[in-house]
């Protein structure tokens, strides 16, 4: 469910179609532009399929969801070429019946034409109606696909710089309620088949009053098409700058949103800075518009002009046709509606076929995101990798972030929205031929400045980068020929920024489906990580959901509570190896040594890893690793570290001081480390 | 606010909710609704004299006029039909359209606004929370104000239509009155009912529709079944969109793959079964669709049969066949959907009422109109007097029973556990909350009695969680559209951004992040920091306040930013807090909270002689790993 998510969708069906013009507006500036923040140069970069093909694959994958819509599809798209059609012909129809035809028999003749008119109708709405809801759950289908695509693709492409635009862009594509790119591409092919069709039924219809004109009809429709493409191309002139200024508004209304900024704003009395910017932009988007609106006035205008021309011409030329007697009164009406309706065909199939060109690049994106490569499951699995504890070893590693992928994306403070970095510079390499062996049963503690390359090092051993050269060995087993499913079953990790999903709290153990968690063995794992009596005095079970996200009586932690129950989850894994990256940056002294106490307890017997800012967790670690700028710089015990005397027994020094000299010394520190 | 969208209301709280809409519309530009009637009346009379005229050329072809007398009438038609469009897409492109964009984004922009324009305390009030999650509701299968111009302007076409048409229907209409033919008077009033039957058929099916597409589903299904087949599908987009997608590390290690496909799509697949949504959404709106199809034709049909009966028994000339059917449709057509617009003009008003709602929540707090004293020496002392603060909506105390004295122009370190009050401290210091006992005093006067503007600006703090905006560096720093450019440089220098400025081009100009600029730049979380604190430094407020901005700093790097800070404030009042003891080593006067009370003050060796204090038991933590 939670399918009442769909934001800004249009009034029913019926309103859509009486204001088609109306929406249509909307399409180019409203709804679709706000997310095509793109710069053109970047184009390029995006992937494309031709139009047909995707058009192809939504319609496979709408029939495949629900096989049933062909039949309402198939019931519009003839219903609305045979409606319009009926409507030209029935007042030629009325009028011939009521000129010639006897009361009663000129009576049925309107009824069952009105009939049969009112049935095709009556059908075309509905179907309209009933396609509305399944294209809607259709797409919360389709979106829910494309998350679980991003957890089952290969981790690389969550972080590289140009796969994260694609994706990115193809999220968007698939927002923007009832603008979403999937309805277009359903809805849009259609609409132009009928127009196509119309188009040829109507030339069919002139043509056999007069071929010529026919031609000269279509003469006109060309000086159209002419002035339909001048509209287009001054649309796309300004799409971004709609775009741009999309941005900028949606950027400014999501900032203010943001209630963790509201404190800044008040005690910065920021208000008056934002409605400035907030004039700008408006004053800036109403000069835009009204720079759009003339162009589309001038059109307009010369379209009523060609209009005038074309019904000029018509009034004149069926009239002397009537006069002569070629045709009847009655047929003079049907002929005039047919020449007034091709017109309208013309722009519609203009119209509506570069519309869905522009969405067809949306549409890539989202085809080109759904056919990443899955992570591998297939593959042999030797049984040394499952050795207890298992060994260690980095051989030769060369690694980089490389020209398309961005720096370890590090916990950014202060960060404004919710944007990623695209920075394409090429970046230096953050391991050269890097080596490190960690024995059986081993406890490492990793230490190093911000950005040393600590997380970077965890992702590589854990098989969610691979290294540009050189070997990775777990048990004299190379992980790279592994398959990713199998190694990543080896390891217990709590990564700095986990994430407690909005699942049940058994589900949130064992990441199982529902029904799936070894009950006795969460609980077991719980009252190891000391969470145990919190939960039952909480009165808290394995199938209450967890976070606020959907019910309100979601289960919240505490920032200590939330770190004990990832240590429940590695525990409830019971991985091989265990890595914990820093988990206690937020946490007050006492709530911290705390957990460090929990992590020592639990990494007994496995090989394991501690990432940490605190020196002060090194003194429990068999061996200490101070890592810069991707080199080893110093290793071996605390002991042995205090005893070299360089960066790592400085550091601890300087902190130790604090906690252990007398208030002189203390000063002179502070001195000297500002 | 009408408690939800499906209920019943009275009549008079539906006109007030739709004259509230029309209002802010109205308000927001004075003459969108003049010029889009002018526009919709244009369109009216233009349709009107294509039917008149029409039917003239073709009664002048049945009577087999002469080209010549034809001429009038189609010029007629051609010149005044050019020149009502024409004037008719003047005035859309021009005034109309540009107009519904503006007044949609500034309601848009408004609401968004509201955010930062209410009084802090408000915005974690039960009551907003409460009308927010309710705006976004009733946002779900709307298009927000965009719906009211489709609305009106449905129904004021509608209305001018009624009016042509009925003018052009005279002549029919008084022939049928005088027809005093039995069989007709049947006839039409077999037609009435039908379409009586009709449009009751109609409202009921909407009725239906909106009833199931609005209610809430926690509403509609057992709450276990809601539950169990709950889908996060768009929790997981939002997540993605905005860029979290730290989840999926977990999702891969621990083998989550089946968990996230059964809480996305599985439970989508699965629930559609067990509580199907779209089927039965599909067969309330094509019963719906069916209906609304059935009577716009049976209209059309209608008018056509009844024009043919009077013109076949001559009631008036063949050649205007045509134009009555068109008229009498249009007013069949027209009544019949007054009914339904007017519902949709109320319940866009109903949906529109929450947000309307939420801009016109007023402040709660007291504003005082006393003038806060500017004073060069910086003589502020501020005084916390048995102080009490629980947070909107908790029952517990965040501060209890507070009392505490900041001695001007003096360093002051806060230190104590998570929730001991730290942060709550600040924020009623700053006022973005007021104390539900106890008061707070500058001066001797309570703060409370002060403008709150010029409360504010003797405070400058550089919280946990600090923003800065994607907006051009120096108003980063300034907090406005207007810097001192000389002061923003001398500010992000003391902070320690001198270098970085000097290689940026653009200087102050730079755009922060790549939201809104693509040339701007990606700054890192100690750089955003040390314009937070240039922020801060530019404020140039007697107090000034750090709530740990660095607890993801290496401990070193925290020490520095705090020393460095301090040494750039000079001779003003410091707060500051963090976790980390050893940050706060300059600081002589340490005040530690614990459970909302302030437990010790002292310099630090006064503070750890006492063995059994909260003090103690902090510091042992962190130093045990250090003896």
């Amino acid at each position: 469910m939670g399918k009442k998510e769909t934001k800004e969708t249009k009034p029913h069906l019926k309103e859509t179609k009486l204001y088609l013009k109306e929406i249509k507006l909307y399409l180019f500036k409203k709804s679709k532009e706000p997310n095509r923040a793109k710069s053109p140069g970047k184009t390029g970069d995006m992937p494309s399929y031709p139009l047909l093909s995707n058009i192809r694959y939504y319609y496979r994958l709408l029939y495949r969801e629900f096989p049933r819509v062909a039949i309402y599809h198939a019931i519009t798209t003839f219903g609305r070429i045979l409606l319009p059609f009926i409507g030209i012909l029935m007042p030629g129809i009325v009028l011939s019946q009521v000129s010639e035809g006897g009361l009663f028999q000129g009576l049925a003749v309107i009824a069952l034409a009105g009939g049969a008119a009112l049935i095709a109708e009556s059908l075309v709405s509905q179907a309209d109606s009933k396609i509305y809801f399944y294209e809607n759950t259709f797409r919360n289908i389709l979106l829910g696909e494309a998350v679980l695509k991003q957890t089952k693709c290969l981790y690389k492409y969550v972080e590289y710089g140009d796969q994260k635009r694609i994706t990115r862009r193809a999220y968007q594509s698939m927002q923007g309620g009832d603008w979403a790119v999937s309805y277009k591409m359903l809805d849009d092919p259609r609409w132009l088949l009928v127009n196509v069709v119309s188009f040829f039924l109507y030339s069919s219809v002139l043509g056999t009053l007069k071929p010529w004109l026919v031609a000269l009809l279509l003469g006109l429709s060309l000086v159209n098409y002419g002035i339909l493409r001048m509209k287009n191309r001054w649309q796309l002139a300004l799409r971004d700058e709609f775009a741009q200024s999309d941005r900028e508004i949606h950027y400014l209304n999501r900032a203010m949103k943001d209630t963790a900024m509201a404190k800044d704003v008040r005690i910065f009395a920021m208000n008056d800075w934002l409605m400035a910017f907030r004039g700008k932009l408006f004053g800036h988007r109403l000069k835009l518009e009204k720079r759009n609106q003339r162009r589309m006035f001038a059109t307009d205008l010369l379209q009523l002009l060609l209009s005038l021309c074309r019904n000029g011409f018509a009034y004149a030329y069926l009239i002397y046709a009537c006069l002569q007697g070629d045709i009847s009164a009655a047929e003079f009406l049907v002929y005039f509606g047919a020449i007034t309706g091709f017109s309208g065909f013309v722009t519609n199939i203009v119209d509506t076929y570069s519309g869905l060109k522009l969405a067809n690049a949306d549409a890539s994106c989202m085809r080109f995101h759904m056919e990443l490569p899955e992570i591998g499951e297939e593959g042999e699995v030797p049984e040394a990798l499952y050795q207890t504890p298992a060994e260690i070893e980095f051989r030769d590693v060369s690694f980089s972030y490389g020209e398309k992928m961005e720096e370890e994306p590090s916990a950014e403070e202060g960060r404004s929205g919710g944007e990623e970095s695209s920075t394409e510079e090429k970046r230096p390499k953050v391991y050269e031929h890097f080596n490190l062996v960690i024995r059986p049963g081993e406890k490492v503690a990793l230490l190093g400045i911000n950005g040393a390359g600590k997380t970077t090092l965890v992702k590589l051993l854990c098989g969610l980068y691979e290294p540009d050269e050189g070997q990775i060995l777990i048990n004299g087993v190379d992980i790279a020929g592994v398959p990713k499913r199998a190694l990543y079953d080896l390891f217990s990790v709590v990564f700095q920024e986990a994430t407690i999903f909005p699942y049940p709290v058994g589900c949130n153990l064992s990441l199982r489906k529902p029904g799936e968690t070894d009950e006795e063995r969460a609980w077991a794992a719980l009252r190891e990580a000391g969470l145990e009596e919190t939960f039952r005095e909480r009165g808290i079970g394995m199938d209450s959901f967890m976070t606020k996200a959907s019910f309100k009586d979601g289960v919240e932690l505490s920032g200590g509570q939330a770190q004990r129950f990832f240590l429940a989850r590695a525990l409830y894994k019971d991985g091989n190896i265990l890595i914990l990256d820093e988990p206690t940056s937020a946490l007050d002294p006492i709530a911290e040594s705390e957990i460090y106490e929990e992590y020592v307890k639990i990494s007994r017997g496995r090989t394991s890893l501690f990432i940490s800012h605190r020196l002060a967790s090194t003194k429990f670690s068999d061996r200490i690793l101070f890592l810069e700028d991707g080199r080893i710089k110093e290793e071996g015990t605390h002991e042995e570290l205090m005893a070299l005397g360089g960066s790592y027994a400085h550091m601890f020094e300087i902190q130790s001081r604090y906690y252990t000299a007398s208030g002189e010394e203390q000063n002179a520190a502070a001195q000297m480390s500002i | 606010m009408p408690d939800d969208l499906t209920s019943k209301i009275p009549w008079k709280d539906n006109i007030k909710y739709i004259k509230n809409m029309l209002g802010y519309i109205q308000k927001t530009d004075n003459t969108y609704f003049l010029l889009a009637t002018l526009r919709l009346v244009l369109d009216a009379v233009e349709a009107a004299l294509v039917l008149v005229f029409s039917a003239d050329i073709l009664e002048l072809l049945y009577e087999g006029a002469p080209m010549e007398a034809l001429g009038k009438p189609v010029l007629l038609l051609l010149i005044s039909s050019f020149l009502l469009s024409a004037a008719s897409s003047f005035l859309k492109n021009e005034f109309v359209e540009p107009k519904q964009s503006l007044i949609w984004l500034t309601y848009d922009s408004d609401f968004a606004a509201k955010f930062q324009q209410m009084d802090y305390s408000l915005l974690e009030s039960p009551y907003v929370k409460k009308l927010n999650d309710r705006i976004w509701k009733d946002n779900s299968w709307g298009a927000g104000i965009g719906s009211a111009f489709w609305n009106f302007e449905f129904i004021v076409s509608g209305i001018c239509q009624l009016i042509c048409s009925l003018m052009v229907a005279i002549p029919i209409l008084k022939i049928i009155a005088m027809s005093r033919n039995p069989w007709m008077y049947l006839g039409l009033g077999g037609l009435v009912a039908v379409l009586w039957f009709l449009t009751k058929a109609v409202t009921k099916a909407n009725a239906a529709y909106e009833e199931r597409l609005l209610k809430d589903p926690e509403e509609l299904y057992p709450e276990e079944l809601y539950r169990k087949y709950y889908s996060f599908c768009w929790h997981w987009t939002r997540r993605c969109l905005s860029g979290d997608y730290h989840f999926i590390k977990d999702i891969h290690l621990y083998d989550g793959y089946d968990l996230m496909e059964h809480y996305t799509v599985g439970n989508m697949r699965e629930g559609e079964k067990v509580i199907p949504w779209t089927s039965v959404m599909g067969k309330l709106s094509g019963r719906l669709g069916f209906l609304q199809g059935a009577s716009g034709s049976l209209m059309t049909l209608a008018g056509y049969l009844i024009s043919a009966v009077y013109a076949m028994l001559g009631a008036f000339p063949v050649g205007n066949v045509i134009k009555f059917a068109g008229s009498i449709t249009n007013i069949l057509n027209g009544i019949q959907s007054m009914g339904y617009r007017l519902n949709n003009l109320s319940l866009t008003a109903r949906r529109v009422a929450s947000t309307l709602e939420m801009l016109n929540v007023s402040d709660e707090m007291y504003k005082g109109k006393l003038p806060v004293e500017k004073r060069l020496d910086n003589q502020y002392e501020i005084e916390f007097r048995h102080v009490s603060f629980r947070y909107p909506g908790s029952e517990q105390y965040a501060l209890k029973d507070f009392s505490l004295k900041l001695r001007i122009g003096e360093r002051m370190a806060i230190v104590g556990m998570n929730g001991s009050g730290k942060t709550t401290m600040i924020k009623l210091l700053c006022r973005l909350y007021d104390p539900q006992e106890g008061e707070i005093l500058l001066n001797g006067v309570d703060i409370r009695k002060f403008r709150q503007d010029e409360y504010v600006r003797l405070f400058s703090v550089v919280f946990q969680d600090f923003k800065l905006l994607s907006m051009p560096l120096g108003e980063n720093v300034a907090a406005s559209v207007e810097v001192d450019e000389g002061k923003a440089k001398e500010v992000l220098r003391q902070a320690g951004l001198g270098e970085r400025l000097e290689e940026l081009s653009q200087g102050l100009d730079t755009y922060l992040y790549q939201d809104i600029a693509d040339g701007g730049i990606e700054i890192s979380g100690g750089e955003a920091q040390k314009i937070a604190i240039a922020r801060a430094l530019y404020k140039d407020a007697p107090f000034v306040l750090l709530d740990e901005p660095t607890a993801s700093l290496d401990p070193l790097s925290e020490y520095e930013i705090y020393s460095g800070f301090d040494a750039m404030v000079g001779d003003k009042t410091a707060i500051y807090i963090s976790h980390r003891l050893s940050s706060c080593r300059f600081c002589d006067d340490i005040a530690v909270f614990h459970e909302g009370r302030l437990v010790q003050r002292g310099s630090h060796e006064e503070l750890l002689s006492d063995e059994k204090g909260k003090y103690h038991e902090l510091w042992q933590a962190q130093a045990q790993y250090y003896q």
